[in-house]
């Protein structure tokens, strides 16, 4: 049985594991994380998530 | 065409017994297309089989029920209006004009509009299987959502449920719920109302879990448990590029990662420090000898009233530090103030000046004269207010400045 990917997952997946990084990266004080660089971020991770839902069709 | 019609006119009678078959083999008598056996290319409809559904029957039209649809072809935003005057056959206009005079009504309008548009299913795919979710759905259920909280907080603020407005919350609650059954699943809700309320309510449940899980990440992030929140986000990303390999079935974890994420980026950005305990703590040292370095409040107010220190000449170091809420500081008319303050949110007034935004970092730093006292204040605040004055009168901006500085 062959198996399709799931593209919204996947975007959701690899944009969760960016944003996790940037907050470790905060926590163990590497950078300094501000809204200025929070706000597109955050807004990247979500438009993708909700462009690949949009974008994808689930049969 | 929609299965339902395939089905009604498959229920049809098949007329005379002398059809016959493509190929001519066999008599149509003996294959009766059923509900099973819809027809085929090999079996083409002639002037007695049943007709198609662009040429119902009386005898369809009345087994059929009437319903309501979507007007594709005459459509202001959604069709839900054209739709609704074509099911009463009444002039489109008319039911826009009173669904407008409904956005007064307490906003009733805008809740059934939404409600339609979520429900109603567009011309031609009425009991239609469940579809991928659009674009133009996604995008609305966010505007929605954040109708839906931006509607809650007059409630919250005890605005009341008296004024017209008070059910439009639950019901903008219980809308948000649809929308997010919708946007997890990508099904629309089939059938009778039953299968509707339980979406609904699966919906809501999944909204409160995501609140509640916002609540929580936020709160461990800024309870010093941060590095544990990033890397409980690093598994959900890596769990759900797993689970795209095996047909998505992770997908339902994107909505509570993002729930946990966010809030958690929000703490981080504001450099929230909760762990210095909450409440309203006034600290009033009676001399320079008992004034501490440093003053720390997680959330709620934090006042350090300088006014009977009887401070020393010379300069007085002093931080300030506060999760959520608001940092004051009382000095003596005769004591300068020197400030740098940082703010992730909010808003820094230092006598008659002030500053506010986000990722405010805001300095004010001045000079005493000589024999004067002086008082470096580095405050920090994540989300809040931090204030400096002489008294804590409410006409601070009639005061005067920082007079004691040169």
């Amino acid at each position: 049985m062959s198996r399709r990917l799931d593209v919204p997952s996947l975007v959701a997946g690899l944009g969760l594991i960016a944003f996790g990084a940037v907050l470790l990266a905060d926590a163990v004080g590497a950078i300094d994380l501000s809204f200025a660089a929070l706000a597109p971020l955050a807004c990247f991770l979500v438009g993708n998530v909700l462009l690949a839902m949009g974008l994808s069709r689930r049969d | 065409m929609n299965n339902e019609n395939t089905e009604n006119e498959n229920t049809e009678p098949t007329g005379g017994p002398e059809r016959p078959e493509a190929g001519g083999e066999q008599p149509a008598a003996e294959q009766p297309p059923t509900a099973e056996q819809p027809p085929t290319a090999e079996q083409p409809p002639t002037a007695e089989q049943p007709p198609t559904a662009e040429q119902p029957t009386a005898a369809q039209a009345t087994a059929e029920p009437r319903r309501l649809y979507r007007s594709r072809s005459d459509r202001v935003i959604a069709g839900v209006c054209s739709g609704l005057a074509r099911y009463l056959n009444v002039d489109p206009v008319i039911v826009r004009v009173a669904a407008v005079a409904l956005i007064f009504a307490g906003g009733a309008g805008l809740l059934l509009y939404a409600a339609a548009f979520l429900l109603v299913p567009n011309e031609g795919e009425g009991g239609a299987p469940p579809e991928a979710p659009r674009r133009i759905f996604v995008i609305a259920g966010v505007v929605v959502l954040i109708c839906a909280i931006g509607a809650l907080l007059p409630f919250h603020w005890g605005w009341g449920w008296g004024d017209g407005w008070g059910l439009l919350p639950l019901g903008f609650l219980a809308l948000g719920g649809l929308v997010v059954w919708r946007f997890a699943t990508g099904e629309r809700p089939q059938g009778n109302a039953r299968a509707v309320v339980r979406a609904t309510a699966l919906g809501v449940l999944l909204l409160i879990l995501c609140f509640v899980l916002a609540l929580a990440g936020a709160w461990a992030a800024a309870d010093g448990g941060d590095t544990v929140v990033a890397v409980i986000v690093i598994a959900a990303g890596l769990v759900l590029i797993a689970g795209a390999f095996l047909d998505g079935r992770a997908r339902w974890l994107i909505l509570p990662a993002l729930a946990v994420a966010i809030p958690a980026g929000v703490v981080s950005a504001a450099d929230l420090d909760v762990t210095g305990g909450h409440g309203e703590r006034t600290y009033r040292p009676a001399s320079a000898a008992t004034l501490q370095p440093s003053y720390r409040l997680g959330a709620g107010k934090l006042v350090v009233d300088l006014r009977r220190a009887n401070l020393t000449p010379g300069d007085h170091p002093l931080k300030l530090r506060v999760g959520v809420g608001e940092a004051q500081l009382l000095v003596p008319r005769d004591v300068c103030v020197s400030t740098n303050s940082h703010l992730g949110i909010g808003g820094a007034q230092v006598f008659d000046r002030d500053s506010g935004g986000v990722d405010v970092d805001w300095q004010d730093e001045r000079t005493a004269p000589a024999g004067a006292a002086r008082v470096i204040v580095d405050a920090n605040v994540g989300i809040g207010v931090f204030t400096v004055h002489h008294s804590d009168r409410d006409d601070w901006y009639s005061e005067s400045g920082n007079a004691a500085c040169v």
